[in-house]
């Protein structure tokens, strides 16, 4: 008897769903584990762990709905499960990060003189890259999904179980960060300020 | 600008950039944007850190095994 044969309709229906829908989001998956745990075997670990995760749990995936956020949501959960325990941070959902988000002029205001468009546009990936994976685990997680995976912020709240405001708050932050990273790359490589 | 306006235009313009405003919106931004230079040079340099960030970052390759593997992983739960 083959496998097929020995399977119910249900279990084959279940595989179908999985191939279907799932499976062809394995390089984004791949591409945001990779991103989290910055390590080619954890990513892999993190994103088998998870695609098993997502089959055991099939049936609580509507067919037709966004698998990729719905996976997505499974792999980031799996991440805090297995990577931050010892961290004893929990996904942070303060109200400091609203508050700075409208206190934050100053910072805005420094960096808009400091850093060029044209000074980002000399910048290679190897340079962008640097920058990202130097933020903090959560500001870096709303850039890769808001910029690398073109998530809307609805499902960026999904995705990461905080408030659509939050969302927008930690994103603002987030770049604010991640341009003073830019600045400080562009000055310890000599970038200079043709207005200067 | 006052102070108000300015948080109002850093979310218009993060809204604008990640595709995500009303048209009415947009057009709020725009009109400001036409006068206020500050603003305009933030708009463009964040948006060519959304854009670096698309286009330059190198994207991993998935381990070629890592689709058969979990294929064969789930076939062992069914």
């Amino acid at each position: 008897m083959s496998a097929g044969e020995s399977m119910s309709y249900e279990s084959k229906d279940k595989q179908r769903v999985f191939n279907k829908e799932f499976m062809p989001h394995i390089d984004a998956m791949y591409n945001f584990a990779y991103r989290l745990t910055l390590d080619e075997d954890d990513a892999k670990d993190l994103v088998q762990e998870t695609y098993l995760k997502a089959f055991r749990f099939i049936k609580s995936f509507e067919e037709g709905t966004n698998a990729k956020a719905w996976l997505f949501r499974i792999l980031k959960n799996s991440f805090i499960n297995n990577y931050r325990k010892t961290s004893k941070q929990p996904n942070k959902v303060d109200y400091q990060e609203v508050e700075s988000y409208y206190n934050s002029e100053s910072v805005d205001e420094k960096i808009t003189t400091d850093l060029r468009v044209e000074t980002v546009q000399h910048m290679i990936g190897d340079e962008i890259t640097n920058a990202l994976n130097s933020l903090d685990i959560d500001f870096r997680t709303v850039i890769i999904l808001c910029d690398l995976e073109g998530f809307t912020y609805e499902e960026m709240a999904k995705i990461l179980d905080i408030p659509i405001g939050t969302v927008r708050s930690r994103l603002h932050r987030a770049r604010n960060l991640l341009k003073e990273k830019l600045v400080n790359y562009a000055t310890s490589m000599g970038y200079k300020d043709k207005r200067k | 600008m006052e102070v108000e306006d300015k948080q109002k235009c850093f979310e218009l313009l993060q809204l604008v950039i990640d595709g995500q405003a009303t048209q009415q919106q947009t057009l709020e931004l725009e009109q400001h944007l036409s006068d206020c230079e500050n603003c305009r040079a933030e708009f463009e340099l964040s948006q060519s850190i959304k854009e670096g960030l698309k286009s330059r970052l190198k994207r991993p390759s998935v381990p070629s095994e890592l689709a058969t593997s979990i294929q064969s992983k789930v076939l062992e739960i069914v």
